[in-house]
């Protein structure tokens, strides 16, 4: 294991309110630096404003950062089995994106901002990408 | 002129020392090297200091020396510097507010609006922004009582410290608009009467509110809040002084 200091992206497609407070929760108490005297370091979050889209900055165990460890961490978050969760992954220019499937529907979308292992830099500097081309969808006013 | 200000500045008083000789009611200098506290130095005290979120800090020096200033990234970063103290301290009919601040790189004068200091009583209809606008290359003071709104836009491209200072008056009937200089950019009057109470949510240096949008992009330093309209004659003094150690 390794810290990853980056940015990552969830998305909820199709859950309920209680499924993504849950979710939400338990992201919430990611990041293996929650307690850093640094700001930067401790996770922090900023919500879209349809509530169904979260970006997290924290600093994270790298080891977790893969598609089928989320798959188990997910699978324990909910209490199902791990294998009734499936996955498929995608290449955005943002970064790599993780979609889950629970009984034959997408639940939902997760993505790492520059790719597992990129640098800091590289993280955000494709979430400040990501966040300007999604600008409204996020609150940020544009002309 | 006063002999113990020319005296001050003859010295090469510090900007932090003579921020505080003016004797603001909110100055956070954002010069912490480490947790998560912005210490306030104005007279409502610890009961006013603010709460990072994510801002990455001490990464350049800040404008007037004493201490480097944080970088937010344009994402969710941001201090949220509510507080019961400063609800029961701030007024919109009679103050100034002020603040340093310098963008990532030219290219961040287009795009997204960023706001660098922004208060709001209940809602936009009651508020001051110091803001980078979505017009680019300009930088915007606004000033709104009961839904008047009172704004300047800036056209520069400036990639050094900034000084931008708003102070107002209702009583007077006058908001006046200041960018590194004691010469007022632009006179407004016709204002207003302000109403509400302060937004818990929406009282942030380095962005529109602690739920994000608009997050500023860049590094941000020595936010004040003043119960009095600053006169030309001490912003100069601190523009001048912001300028030492650079």
């Amino acid at each position: 294991m390794s810290d990853w200091h980056g940015y990552i992206y969830i998305e909820a497609l199709s859950m309920t309110a209680g499924q993504r407070q849950t979710l939400v929760d338990a992201l919430m108490a990611w990041g293996v630096r929650n307690d850093s005297q640094y700001p930067n370091e401790r996770n922090h979050w900023r919500v879209r404003t349809d509530n169904l889209a979260v970006i997290f900055e924290a600093v994270f165990d790298d080891s977790l950062m893969s598609a089928v460890a989320m798959r188990n961490r997910l699978a324990s978050i909910f209490g199902v089995a791990q294998a009734s969760i499936t996955y498929a992954t995608t290449n955005p220019a943002y970064g790599v994106v993780v979609t889950y499937t629970y009984n034959s529907i997408a639940r939902l979308r997760l993505g790492v901002f520059g790719g597992a292992g990129a640098t800091y830099a590289a993280s955000q500097a494709a979430c400040q990408a990501f966040l300007q081309a999604n600008a409204a969808a996020w609150g940020d006013t544009v002309n | 002129m006063n002999g113990q200000k020319v005296l001050f500045l003859a010295r090469g008083g510090s900007l932090h020392q003579l921020i505080l000789n003016y004797r603001p009611i909110a100055y956070w200098p954002l010069t912490e090297s480490a947790g998560i506290v912005a210490a306030n130095y104005g007279s409502l005290g610890a009961a006013a200091n603010g709460t990072y979120s994510g801002a990455t800090l001490a990464q350049v020096p800040a404008p007037g020396g004493n201490g480097l200033a944080p970088l937010f990234d344009g994402v969710n970063d941001f201090v949220d510097v509510y507080s019961a103290a400063l609800a029961g301290g701030f007024s919109l009919a009679l103050g100034s507010a002020a603040i340093l601040w310098r963008v990532s790189g030219v290219a961040d004068y287009l795009g997204t609006l960023r706001r660098a200091f922004s208060i709001e009583l209940g809602s936009s209809n009651n508020r001051f922004v110091i803001l980078k606008s979505a017009t680019p290359n300009t930088f915007t003071t606004l000033y709104t009582a009961n839904g008047t709104a009172e704004q300047y836009d800036l056209t520069t491209t400036s990639v050094g410290w900034n000084l931008s200072v708003l102070t107002w008056s209702v009583a007077a009937d006058h908001v006046i608009h200041y960018c590194n200089s004691g010469t007022a950019l632009d006179t407004d009057t016709g204002l207003g009467v302000p109403a509400g109470a302060l937004n818990a949510a929406m009282t942030i240096i380095g962005g529109q509110s602690t739920a994000g949008g608009n997050p500023w992009k860049g590094y941000l330093s020595r936010a004040m809040l003043f119960n009095y309209e600053l006169t030309p004659y001490q912003i100069q003094a601190l523009y001048n002084a912001s300028r030492r150690g650079i």
